[in-house]
């Protein structure tokens, strides 16, 4: 089955257009397709509790959804038994330890999944390994990872495939700054322009961020917020609003606004889980210990 | 003019070349089907790429991205990755042999030409077609993109040249960045439809007689040039609204085949199949050179982009050359560089004051027009330069006193010579080629003087009075002109150029890829050989010779020791070498000063000549670092130095051991914790006689026999005893029985025996020993008689152990010194009078060096005036000692495995307290800004570390986005090429000066308070700066003072408003020290005409009428001037003092900015150590007043902000 249009719309945001696309295969039971379909689905707050229970991959994702909402994985972690899970299963229970912060766990249920997988679902798991080890700041292993799967794999990525595999590529040198100002922006400016999605146009506004863009950035931030963004597009618009607004601090800072705290107050008001706020707590404690040690 | 060819290939027939626009790259394009890809620096093919089916006849690089174009007679066009080596796309479309492809300079298009009569432009990125030029009514065999304009020029057979408009095309497909959202969305809709015919035909140029092989646009002016099969070059121009045949170059004899401008000079150069490369006088539109193959038709002459660098296919490979030397030549007088620069005028540069002359003389009209020359010589007696013209010939140019512009020179001498060189003050000598010798030479050009010689002489250099260098091919020959003979001679093949040190006591005589170094006596000291090609050499202030190569800067010591300095991106060529800066020439004749540091140089002198002081002194403050510096201090023998730069416990470890230091072992075994390293550790701990960390270490590793030997040796039987009692509760039958005997104890051996069913063993023992009860209780249990049993008769009793000699047991026994090192007494402070003060650089005397030596012979009779004592700045350059601010135990982010983050990029790049912040380094922050500024109140600046961190980063969604956001890092320059480069993106000195506008603005606004907080804002954010240049550093600097005194002003005019209305005296003062603010003169108008209102008012007309004058010198004219002047006037007839104010306006005082009163010349006072604010005695301890966050005289280092 060929699912290039359904993840390129899954991978470039535009989850309306993947579940039309899904929509299409109504008999078919591959796992892609299920996989897809719940991702798009919990992307669109479409996705309801139980309705796909009569596959191991939704019996797990309906798991997955209440660790969402209660952020206690330990149903997931007696559900999922890693030897015998399928790749897409162990992509769902990797992704909930990431978001636990369990680091390592996620990223070594990632990688057992690659390296015993021969099917569909490896490259998923690599995207998501390749973010696990450069949240947990292992930029070298994220990029060893990287080489060694291509290296393997190379002649078997199908163009499907290589959407993955090149978003996999754009998070290492987002994170490590390579190419910032030549391959990655280019690759994200043509992103944006081909599939313009809130999710394109916010990796294209972290890349004119890192190159300090600040009439550029603005620009992008003005046209998400118009109507054709805000409001046609209002459950993207819901679905990022934390990243856009972490985007918009940082603009803020830039630019030298003073909105910043303003910003601030209301991306922890919405995820206060945020790794910006996350940060921003962190270091202001570690600054009030300075404060401390030099009150006078 | 002159060919210089850098490189030659050798192939089938190459129909195309590209230069890549930065690297050393070239592709060809073979008539085989098979496309190169060559370094053209080091010769190296890098890469043959295959998938044309056919000839390849065009290739051209991107201009930015990794990847090129090409095509051929397959009809069809592949863009292929650089980083991959693959064909990335096929464009098909085109029905015939495709002749050229381009790249256009900023649009994802290219453009390509073909037999099928049509032009078409294609989106690279899209892939799409998005035009089909159709008109010409032959093949089409060039077109090419205009560089800056919207226009297309192309060259067919049908003896046509097109100027096509495709702005259409560009309105249609412009980039969506800067166009709104509707624009954007129309645009990706025009994408779809594909839009033909955006294109049409401006011009038709007709003129040539047969088919147009080439035509290309002139970089900057509207010209286009054009080649044909009739063997003519035309030149064309064209304006707005037509365009003309402006001239016809003839010479060829055969087609013309490629024909394109130079891309910085006036000269159109062209390449034809009668096998010759042309270049043409632009404005003359005249022959100026020719290029011969014997058997070679050329079919494409290219430029590079950026270098001045040509290529040339023929029948047989490709060529890459350059026309003539593009070094400018100079020469040094005492502190002066005389050089010639782009343009041919002579110019000299201060190396003192650093400044730039206007020119002397131009020296246009001398040699030919389009040849550099190739060298000068400088006679300061008489004001005049040798100019070695390269063609056989010299002048003699006669400079006017003062430089005034490129004027003519008043005199030349023009004559045949080679290598013209002064040897005295009214001698010079030149090479006669023909006769093979040289000639020395009166001022008049008088022949004094013959000497014949015996080899080929490729140059001469300078070698001091009376001496010259003689280049030969194979040596170097020092000889005296005077004396018509040779002094010394070295081997050295092809120098090419020569450099003496300041001392004259050495020379470095460069190759193309060689340097020898030998004394002034032409001693070889040692010799070096580089793989890319030496450009220059000078030597700096303590014989270390600073060279260049093609792209980089490189210093060698006199051992040979050598290293790299700096990356150059263009070719610079060294004139001097003082401190820390490299004065250069560029390759456009101008002045280029870089700041290098000079540290691991100096540091590796220091070591050699054992000046361990002055290598305590660089250790402790610069930041040397690195892999190398760790190699070498260990291949030099001093991994006790070596110890300081590292941090992993692997290579700590090593090197303690190395040099015995097993304080520093154990510290980093501990953390390693493993057996190897232990038994290392062990080993060396008992060579050095380290009884009690040997048994430590046995202890961890749970060794008990080894343990129980040690014992033994040092005597310390009562450990013994407890070892036996260990192994006993182990069950361990063979420790026990080694116990047993290393304790002399036969009962307890016997016992050990018979428990473990060994009676007879037992029962021996006991006998051997006479203990014959337990002997008897062996038998018994045994059910022997003692008759059955037969002894052996060398049974004896135990005598192997002896009584330890020593009454104490021993717990160390030193067998080894090791004697801390010099470093290690140094770093433990035990020399308490050593000086880690940086030395004033350069303070040696650079003066009476070997140049002016030269000088004093000349100018023996015209003594300058030395003028006043010169005391510029220049000279007092003395740096801030590099401050190491990560103490032990802080958070700095150093990686501790192999991962080199970014944040530890930033700090191991700078220590900056705005890095470190940047980094999250905030306690490493803090304490710098402690240690440098002396501040205490950090609340304050919470806002700008904060800042400062998060302006550093920004965060992606993950996929799917429920996962936490990826952080991303905001460099200050996000196209940093080299590591040391790669900083966070801080606030910068722009920010500064808006604020400063704004609290200026508020200050006019009479809004005191808020402007107090913008003002002091300011001096915040200039904390947190990293300046990269001098003259923003500086800048910062006086905003910060200026920043100073707003605050100070503005706090005494706010305290004044807030007194009591009765404290008249006080408010006066208060008046009048806040017209002591240095305040911008407009605002200091304000608190003027404050003081002079009250004190008039209140009738202190002494002062008032002091205050007017001020007032009316900063303005004269409007109402408030004339209310002053009437001030004035009254309070001068009045003329007395009503209240005696503690305020003389004539004597030199500053305000104490917490007390607001005056500090006096002599009042005893401290000062802030970051604003610099003055303060009486009695507040020293406090906050300071004006930014709120330092400790009034806490000692204090100074604030860097300076990269």
């Amino acid at each position: 089955m060929d699912f290039f249009s359904i993840k390129q719309n899954y991978y470039t945001g535009n989850f309306a257009h993947a579940l039309q696309d899904i929509r299409k295969h109504t008999e078919s039971e591959d796992d892609t397709l299920l996989f897809y379909k719940l991702k798009t689905l919990l992307a669109l707050k479409k996705y309801e509790a139980g309705s796909f229970k009569a596959n191991p991959i939704g019996v797990t994702f309906d798991i997955y959804v209440q660790f969402l909402k209660s952020r206690n994985i330990s149903a997931l972690e007696s559900h999922v038994n890693t030897e015998t899970a399928s790749p897409y299963e162990l992509n769902i229970f990797a992704s909930a330890l990431a978001i636990e912060g369990r680091y390592d766990e996620s990223l070594e249920v990632c990688v057992y999944g690659i390296d015993n997988s021969e099917s569909a679902g490896t490259t998923e798991l690599l995207l998501l390994a390749i973010q696990v080890t450069l949240l947990d700041g292992q930029f070298s292993v994220a990029q060893t990872l990287f080489d060694n799967f291509i290296g393997a794999q190379e002649d078997n990525i199908t163009s499907e495939d290589e959407l993955i595999v090149n978003l996999a590529e754009s998070y290492i040198k987002f994170a490590t700054n390579q190419d910032t100002t030549s391959s990655n922006f280019y690759y994200f400016e043509e992103l944006a322009q081909t599939f313009p999605t809130w999710k394109t146009q916010l990796g294209l506004l972290n890349l004119h961020l890192q190159q300090s863009n600040i009439e550029e950035a603005q620009g992008i931030i003005n046209f998400l917020e118009s109507d054709y963004y805000s409001v046609e597009q209002k459950e993207a618009a819901e679905l990022y609003k934390p990243d856009f607004l972490a985007n918009k601090i940082t603009l803020a800072i830039l630019s030298g606004s003073n909105n910043v705290d303003e910003l601030k107050k209301e991306l922890e008001q919405l995820d206060p889980n945020h790794a910006l706020i996350q940060n921003n707590k962190k270091i202001n404690s570690d600054f009030d210990e300075i404060v401390a040690k030099y009150n006078i | 003019m002159k060919m210089l060819t850098k490189f030659e290939s050798k192939s089938t027939r190459a129909k195309g070349i590209a230069f890549h626009p930065s690297r050393p790259w070239v592709l060809v394009a073979l008539f085989s089907s098979t496309i190169q890809l060559w370094d053209y620096r080091m010769g190296t093919l890098l890469h043959r790429f295959e998938g044309h089916e056919g000839p390849v006849r065009s290739v051209d690089f991107h201009p930015t991205q990794p990847i090129f174009a090409s095509t051929g007679d397959d009809s069809t066009i592949k863009i292929w990755s650089l980083d991959t080596n693959k064909c990335l796309h096929t464009f098909t479309g085109h029905l015939d042999y495709v002749r050229t492809i381009f790249f256009h300079h900023e649009l994802p298009w290219i453009i390509s030409a073909s037999d099928d009569q049509t032009i078409r432009i294609w989106n690279w990125q899209n892939r799409k077609e998005l035009a089909c030029l159709t008109g010409h009514n032959h093949f089409v065999m060039c077109a090419q993109f205009h560089p800056t304009e919207d226009l297309v020029v192309s060259a067919s057979l049908d003896e046509t040249v097109r100027i096509w408009d495709i702005s259409g095309l560009r309105k249609k497909h412009s980039a969506p960045n800067t166009m709104s959202m509707e624009d954007a969305m129309s645009s990706q809709q025009n994408l779809l439809d594909g839009g033909f015919g955006d294109c049409v035909v401006k011009f038709i140029l007709e003129g040539h007689t047969r088919g147009v092989n080439w035509a290309s646009f002139h970089p900057t002016l509207p010209l286009i040039v054009s080649g044909s099969d009739d063997r003519q070059v035309k030149l064309w121009r064209m304006s707005a609204t037509k365009a003309w045949e402006v001239d016809t170059c003839r010479g060829h004899t055969n087609n013309v085949v490629s024909v394109t401008f130079h891309p910085h000079q006036n000269l159109i150069l062209s390449a034809g199949e009668d096998k010759t490369l042309r270049v043409w006088d632009l404005d003359k539109r005249v022959p100026v050179k020719q290029f011969k193959r014997e058997n070679d038709r050329f079919w494409l002459i290219a430029a590079h982009p950026n270098i001045n660098l040509f290529g040339a296919a023929h029948d047989s490979g490709i060529m890459i050359f350059k026309l003539d030397r593009e070094r400018p030549c100079s020469t040094i007088h005492q502190n002066q560089l005389l050089y010639v620069n782009k343009s041919k005028q002579v110019q000299s540069f201060d190396y003192h004051k650093k400044v730039t002359s206007l020119p002397y003389v131009s020296l246009k009209g001398i040699g030919q027009t389009w040849s550099a020359f190739r060298n000068i010589s400088y006679n300061p007696s008489q004001h005049s330069l040798l100019v070695d013209q390269a063609d056989g010939k010299f002048a003699l140019v006669l400079l006017p006193k003062q430089p005034s512009g490129a004027v003519e020179p008043t005199s030349v001498t023009e004559d045949n010579g080679s290598f013209a060189h002064f040897v005295a003050r009214n001698r010079f000598v030149v090479y006669n080629k023909s006769a093979g010798g040289i000639e020395v030479r009166t001022l008049d050009n008088k022949i004094t003087k013959t000497i014949k010689l015996e080899d080929t002489v490729r140059d001469i250099a300078h070698a001091g009075p009376g001496t010259v260098l003689l280049l030969h091919p194979k040596s170097v020959v020092l000889f005296d002109v005077q004396q018509g003979k040779k002094l010394a001679e070295v081997a050295a093949k092809n120098v090419k150029y020569v450099s003496w040190s300041n001392d004259g006591q050495y020379v470095a005589l460069m190759s193309k890829h060689t340097i020898t170094i030998a004394t002034k006596r032409l001693e070889s000291v040692n010799s070096m050989h580089e793989t890319i090609r030496i450009k220059s050499a000078a030597w700096d202030e303590s014989n270390v010779l600073i060279y260049s190569t093609l792209n980089h800067i490189r210093y060698s010591l006199l051992n040979g020791d050598r290293g790299i300095i700096k990356t150059l991106e263009n070719t610079l060529y060294i004139t001097k070498v003082q401190d820390k800066f490299v004065y250069t020439l560029n390759r456009e004749g101008e002045i280029e000063i870089l700041t290098i540091d000079p540290t691991e140089y100096r540091f590796k002198k220091a070591l050699i000549n054992k000046n361990f002081p002055e290598v305590l002194r660089l250790i402790k403050t610069s930041n040397l670092v690195g892999q190398n510096i760790i190699m070498y201090l260990q291949k030099s023998g001093y991994p006790e130095i070596a110890l300081q730069f590292v941090q992993d416990p692997q290579v700590r470890f090593e090197l303690a051991i190395e040099y015995g230091n097993l304080e520093v072992a154990l510290a980093e075994a501990k953390k390693i914790d493993n057996n190897a390293t232990w038994d290392k550790l062990n080993i060396e701990a008992l060579s050095q006689g380290n009884i009690e960390l040997s048994e430590m270490i046995y202890q961890n590793q749970q060794a008990f026999d080894k343990l129980s030997f040690l014992y033994l040796q040092s005597g310390q039987t009562a450990k013994l005893s407890k070892m036996a009692n260990i192994a006993a509760s182990r069950e361990d039958v063979p420790s026990m029985l080694l116990n047993s005997i290393y304790n002399n104890d036969v009962a307890s051996r016997a016992n050990i025996f018979a428990e473990s069913g060994s009676l007879p063993l037992a029962y021996a023992i006991a006998k051997a020993n006479n203990d014959e009860q337990a002997a008897a209780s062996f038998l018994e249990q045994a059910g022997l008689d003692e008759q059955d049993v037969v002894l052996p008769t060398t049974v004896k009793a135990s005598s192997s152990v002896r009584n330890p000699s020593i009454s104490e047991p021993l717990s160390k026994w030193p067998l080894r010194d090791a004697e801390p090192s010099y470093f290690e007494k140094a770093l433990a402070g035990d020399f308490e009078d050593l000086s880690v003060e940086e030395e004033a650089p350069g303070s040696a005397a650079v003066e009476g060096n070997f140049d002016d030596e030269e000088g004093v012979v000349f100018d023996d009779e015209a003594i300058e005036d030395d003028g006043a004592w010169d005391m510029g700045d220049e000279d007092l350059d003395i740096d801030e000692p590099v401050e190491e601010t990560g103490e032990e135990g802080e958070a700095v982010p150093v990686s501790t495995d192999d991962e080199v983050s970014e944040t530890a990029t930033w700090v191991k790049n700078s220590k900056l307290p705005a890095v470190l912040a940047a980094s999250g380094a905030f306690s490493a922050a803090a304490q710098a800004l402690n240690k440098q500024a002396g501040i205490v109140n950090f609340e304050i600046l919470r806002k700008y570390f904060i800042e400062t961190y998060e302006g550093a980063r920004t965060y992606t969604a993950a996929t799917p986005c429920e996962l936490p956001a990826i952080e991303g890092y905001i460099r200050s320059d996000a196209d940093a090429e080299v590591d040391t480069d790669i900083l966070p993106r801080l606030c910068t000195i722009n920010v500064v000066a808006e604020k400063m506008n704004e609290g200026y603005k508020l200050f006019k606004a009479n809004k005191l308070e808020e402007a107090i907080e913008i003002f002091r804002e300011v001096i915040h954010r200039i904390i947190f700066l990293a300046i990269n240049n001098d003259e923003d550093a500086e800048i910062a600097q006086k905003t910060l003072e200026k920043a100073r005194e707003y605050i100070l002003g503005l706090s005494i005019e706010l305290k004044r408003r807030s007194l009591v209305n009765d404290d008249v005296k006080r408010s006066l003062e208060l008046a009048a020290y806040f017209t002591r603010a240095k305040l911008a003169p407009s605002h200091r108008s304000n608190a003027l005409q404050v003081a002079m209102s009250q004190n008039f008012k209140h009738k202190n007309f002494v002062q008032a009428s002091y205050f007017a004058g001020e007032f009316l010198k900063i303005i004269s004219t409007g109402p408030r001037a004339d209310q002053a002047r009437k001030i004035k006037q009254r309070a001068d007839s009045a003329a007395h003092d009503a209240i005696a104010l503690d305020f003389d306006p004539y004597a030199d005082f500053d305000i104490c900015a917490s007390t607001y009163t005056p500090i006096y010349k002599d009042t005893p006072s401290v000062t802030d150590p970051l604003t610099h604010a003055r303060y009486l005695t009695s507040e020293k301890g406090n906050v300071d007043k004006i930014a709120q966050v330092s400790i009034i005289g806490a000692p204090a280092s100074g604030l860097r902000i300076r990269l």
